[in-house]
């Protein structure tokens, strides 16, 4: 979607501003970041124009753990949008990890051994 | 024997990797810390040693905690795994319970957090073991690294403490919160925490103990011991009503137009305005709601002497003479500590 600059919100353009300094960082060091999005006085037009100007990329999942949260790359590669929610499908948290793939997603090693072990055993029952 | 990591406890109760980073999540939000700096504290920090004791209440705020829904991981945390002694949620009954808690106490000395509940009555109201409570506490406090006061009782005395608003109305038992004795040098002076509330919201009784485990400190706290962290803002500040509220629309009974159509309920004696709470913003009941949303005033849980209404007009009495036209302005000592007290003339 195209947006007139002169109509971006100050605070919307400083934010894009830090996320881009954040994604620099982290293709030339490698190191991860995060903006909690709650702790932001975001008016509920800046959010969506946010959201808008982000947009959506090539990933969209589901991670259900403590209930339901949702994540998708923004088209800005590294860029991901991450929304909490609880068992009754409300938003508790909300932020943006400017990372290679969110934490969420990853499986953890001792969870892979403990998997493996349970995969063997549907073998041996 | 060192004990196992929070991570590793919570792991071992079956919680799933990606639980424990949601829950890191949630709480570094919650607390406006970094995520990876809670994660980070929390899988290397040991479970804390915590002593939980009890005195004159009703037990809400333990239930408060471990009557959620499924077991979330506050209760997980708090309840399950690091509880060296809980008098509500242990087997043991009679020495054998009194052993453990001198045992756990001896074990973790300097060390352990120190959960009270309950007010503490003068001598005669409340024994155990042939044991005053006052004479209990002090010896927990002695050896505390921290205290937590959980609930109203016991930071500032709560529904013990209240007394008749008839001339010469004392509290029977001469209740007191724990920050009163410490005040009056009857138990050792420790650093102190108040998580107020009739009961606290269970997502703040964690909280504050994630962030003494992620910081190891307490968080910054308001005159009345209270953290700023949650109870910084007033009920009123962050509430849907306030629209009606500024527009001066009222429900003026709990079955009228306004009622209906979620106007502002001040007159029907609502203390959102002059209560220091995270009920709008951390809700209950994992989320789904709190009083005013479910159409019921604030009662003002987390101020100091919430129970007394010295003007005797009961819980309906708006706390502002000017706009109910009766009442005299009381509110039960409740304008005390945050900084975000609101005037409203
Ligand atoms: S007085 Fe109570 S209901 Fe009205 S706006 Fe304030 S907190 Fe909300």
């Amino acid at each position: 979607m195209i947006v007139d600059e002169t109509e971006i919100p100050a605070l919307v353009q400083a934010l894009v501003a830090e996320i881009a300094t954040k994604v620099e960082t982290l293709a030339d060091h490698g190191q991860p970041d995060t903006l909690d999005l709650r702790g932001l006085p975001l008016l509920p037009g800046d959010y969506a124009l946010l959201k808008t100007l982000l947009g959506t990329g090539e990933v969209t999942a589901t991670v259900s753990a403590l209930g339901p949260t949702r994540i998708h790359e923004t088209l800005y590669p590294g860029v991901w949008w991450v929304t909490y929610c609880n068992e009754s499908e409300e938003v508790i948290g909300e932020i943006i990890e400017i990372t290679v793939c969110p934490s969420l997603l990853i499986s953890d090693n001792e969870e892979i051994r403990a998997g493996v072990a349970r995969l063997r055993d549907t073998l041996s029952n | 024997m060192t004990k196992p990591t929070v991570l590793e406890s919570l792991t071992q109760q079956g919680v799933s990797r990606r639980s424990f980073l949601k829950f890191c999540a949630i709480s570094a939000s919650m607390l406006a810390l970094p995520v990876d700096k809670v994660a980070a504290a929390l899988a290397a920090a040991p479970m804390p040693s915590i002593i939980w004791l009890h005195f004159q209440e009703c037990t809400g705020c333990t239930e408060s905690l471990t009557r959620s829904f499924d077991p979330t991981l506050e209760s997980l945390i708090l309840s399950r795994v690091s509880l060296d002694y809980h008098e509500t949620l242990m087997a043991a009954a009679g020495d054998q319970a009194e052993r453990v808690r001198t045992d756990a106490m001896k074990a973790n000395y300097g060390k352990y957090i120190l959960v009270v509940e309950g007010a503490l009555p003068k001598t005669g109201f409340a024994a155990k073991g042939g044991r005053d409570a006052i004479a209990i506490l002090n010896e927990a406090v002695a050896g505390a690294a921290l205290v937590i006061a959980v609930g109203a009782c016991a930071s500032f005395g709560g529904l013990p403490k209240a007394f008749s608003p008839l001339p010469g109305g004392v509290s029977p038992s001469g209740a007191q919160g724990v920050s009163d004795l410490m005040k009056a040098g009857k138990v050792p002076n420790k650093t102190l925490i108040n998580v107020p509330g009739c009961p606290p919201i269970p997502e703040v009784m964690s909280g504050v103990l994630v962030y003494y485990l992620v910081n190891k400190k307490a968080p910054a706290l308001d005159s009345n011991l209270r953290p700023k962290l949650f109870y910084g803002e007033t009920v009123h500040d962050e509430c849907p009503r306030e629209d009606f509220y500024e527009d001066g629309q009222f429900a003026l009974t709990f079955d009228d137009e306004g009622a209906r159509k979620g106007w502002c309920l001040l007159k029907l004696g609502c203390r959102g305005p002059k209560t220091h709470n995270a009920c709008t913003k951390i809700r209950w009941n994992q989320g789904v709601s709190y009083p005013i949303r479910s159409g019921h005033g604030c009662l003002g849980c987390a101020e100091p002497d919430f129970w007394n209404r010295k003007n005797s007009s009961g819980a309906y009495a708006s706390i502002y003479a000017l706009v109910s036209g009766g009442g005299d302005g009381d509110c039960g000592g409740g304008d005390g500590g945050g900084d975000d007290d609101h005037d409203h003339d």
